[in-house]
């Protein structure tokens, strides 16, 4: 996906083929761009990393490992990790599992808004599922 | 026929020499970013940090227990086999010799070797199917700074630091054996090894911990890196990781006696 649309360079990308790390927690998973990019102290990452947890009420899940969370909590985890990086724009490949109900699609949409005011994002999804984004809160754009 | 024989050979031998060429550029890059101060970032130390806990404090009381039995069985072994051979003025040397410069580190490089060189080509085998490795060139963390240097140096140093309390417990265990064998007493055995110590044997354990670690995490690092994009090839990168570590462990042994010998 990434290599097919070029966009790893100036996006940051949330899809399932870039999955978190296992052997680390959410916690570190997100607060290690911020330690390796800005080489911010472990504490200080780690800090902000559980801030941006508390806005979408994952904090329960801060020291729980990939494989002890949802689909839907692992999503958050990524993009809150595409969040953490330099890039402006950030790539959200939605996948199977995280959007199956238009209630969904709108609490998701409002918690992506809700984490960040800054960044472009972009949501890619299968047209076929176009429904559950009609009067939500963002432009629907068709690839043909 | 020959041909055929000789088409086979050549086309070993360049893949050899290729994958030699390869390892060998590995490590030049890796130790580049280990004297760039940039690839210290707080992460990586605190990897560097788990790693050296894991190699060399995890497995310290089966290390030290071992150093125990085989400390005071070897060395009575040792001189046994000199009092046998009237060479009884040369035991400390011998001890030494064969303690601090040959069984230390080559016992040390073989129980880190099955320890954590199989769990690091595990992991970074496990890591490169899972797709963790794209994930983290996508946000731009270098492998090398993140996963790889933090292994490489926890190596250097947990190798040097275990052939060390290896030796140190090797022969404080010899001594019971002199004890109850020899009668020799404490300050006659230590006087014994203090004036058979020289500065080359402390030097040879010195660079042969640092070269043991390197290869012992460097090695599996690189097999694992190899490693095809499918779950049924994790224990193949491992068998054939763990090969290759092995002969390049052989490989500096012998060097080093080589180089001792000259």
């Amino acid at each position: 996906m990434a290599k097919y649309l070029k966009i790893e360079e100036n996006y940051a990308l949330v899809s399932s083929e870039l999955p978190l790390i296992y052997n680390l927690n959410m916690l570190e998973n997100i607060s290690l761009i911020k330690e390796v990019h800005e080489h911010m102290p472990i504490a200080d990452a780690q800090e902000l990393a559980m801030e941006f947890l508390k806005r979408v009420s994952l904090e329960n899940i801060a020291y729980k490992r990939v494989n002890e969370c949802s689909i839907i909590e692992i999503f958050y985890v990524m993009y809150i990790r595409a969040l953490m990086s330099s890039e402006r724009r950030i790539f959200i490949e939605v996948t199977h599992g995280v959007v199956d109900s238009l209630s969904n699609i709108h609490k998701l949409l409002e918690s992506i808004e809700m984490l960040n005011r800054e960044k472009e994002v972009m949501i890619l999804d299968l047209q076929e599922r176009e429904i559950y984004y009609k009067d939500g809160r963002c432009n629907i754009i068709r690839l043909s | 026929m020959l041909i055929r024989f000789v088409e086979s050979v050549g086309e070993k031998s360049i893949k050899s020499f290729y994958s030699l060429y390869e390892v060998l550029h590995f490590t030049l890059v890796c130790f580049i970013h280990m004297f760039n101060p940039r690839s210290y970032n707080p992460a990586m130390r605190m990897v560097l940090v788990k790693q050296i806990y894991f190699t060399a404090v995890g497995i310290l009381p089966l290390f030290i227990t071992m150093a125990v039995l085989f400390g005071s069985v070897i060395i009575g072994v040792v001189i046994f086999v000199a009092t046998e051979y009237s060479l009884q003025d040369k035991i400390g040397s011998i001890i030494i010799t064969f303690v601090v410069d040959e069984f230390a580190p080559f016992f040390t490089a073989l129980l880190i070797s099955l320890r954590s060189g199989a769990a690091v080509n595990t992991e970074i085998a496990v890591m490169n199917v899972n797709r963790e490795l794209d994930t983290l060139r996508a946000y731009k963390i270098d492998l090398i700074d993140y996963l790889f240097l933090p292994r490489i140096i926890s190596g250097m140093i947990s190798v040097m630091a275990l052939s060390i309390l290896f030796a140190i417990i090797m022969l404080s265990s010899g001594y019971i054996f002199t004890f109850f064998y020899m009668g020799m007493d404490f300050y006659t055995y230590s006087h014994l090894l203090i004036n058979a110590i020289m500065v080359n044997d402390l030097l040879i354990l010195f660079f042969k911990g640092i070269s043991f670690g390197v290869v012992i995490m460097l090695i599996p690092i690189y097999s694992g890196l190899k490693t095809q994009n499918s779950y049924s090839n994790i224990p193949i990168s491992v068998l054939n990781g763990m090969v290759k570590l092995f002969v390049y462990i052989f490989f500096i042994e012998v060097v080093s006696l080589l180089i001792q010998a000259v």
